[in-house]
């Protein structure tokens, strides 16, 4: 496999039922699996009834991938947000990482923006912005859970 | 015109929040369970804690 072969790509969908952290942890635990033996790294986010993907892999790997996952009938309303062919992994070290976010915050500060509300909007400038964001946030966080 | 006025600011997630100036990023502000906002380089080094959200937005505009 030469480095210019994978493949990223950002999806987010919507629960079809609620999700305890139990049953999210079991899902992780069967993708962590499976994405080990497959080469596939990424992260998922959780927030209030909606999921942010990142898959990042072999390109046929992870195409396949995606083609499961769209039919999974846990979640809905996929959308996907960015799709790039990538050099260097963003994720290498999780063979999926997780982070649970915050429910929907009541209000953001006078003048900020919204990540959430950011990755979906119809500027691919500003989402490819808010996914930057978001794998702060998301290596941030995961530092934070480390040193705890 | 102000150098903050360049920089947008995101919310992330609640108590965590991004600024970046013309697509860079000029580090996260993190809110801890004491209330403080510590602010973090892109580095993750830390540039200072403060009582205000606000005091920490000068400190990562002011470091870059």
């Amino acid at each position: 496999m030469t480095t210019d072969e994978l493949l990223s790509v950002a999806y987010m969908s919507d629960a079809t039922r609620a999700h305890s952290e139990e049953d999210l942890r079991s899902l992780l635990q069967t993708s962590r699996h499976h994405n080990e033996a497959a080469g596939v790294t990424g992260m998922l986010v959780h927030r209030d009834g909606q999921f942010v993907q990142v898959l990042e892999g072999p390109e046929a790997v992870t195409r396949n991938l995606l083609a499961r996952i769209v039919k999974d009938p846990r979640h809905e309303n996929v959308r996907f947000l960015m799709v790039q062919r990538i050099r260097r992994r963003s994720f290498a070290e999780w063979t999926m990482g997780y982070e649970p976010m915050t429910a929907a915050p009541d209000k953001v500060p006078r003048g900020f923006r919204s990540t959430f509300d950011d990755l979906q909007d119809d500027d691919s400038v500003v989402v490819q912005r808010a996914m930057r964001e978001l794998t702060i946030w998301f290596r941030a966080r995961n530092r934070k859970a480390g040193s705890d | 015109m102000r150098r903050s006025s360049w920089v947008t600011w995101s919310q992330v997630d609640e108590g965590f929040y991004i600024g970046s100036r013309f697509g860079d990023f000029v580090g996260y502000i993190d809110r801890g369970q004491d209330g403080a906002y510590t602010a973090f380089d892109l580095s993750s080094g830390v540039v200072g804690s403060f009582a205000a959200l606000s005091q920490a937005m000068a400190a990562l505009v002011e470091a870059r």
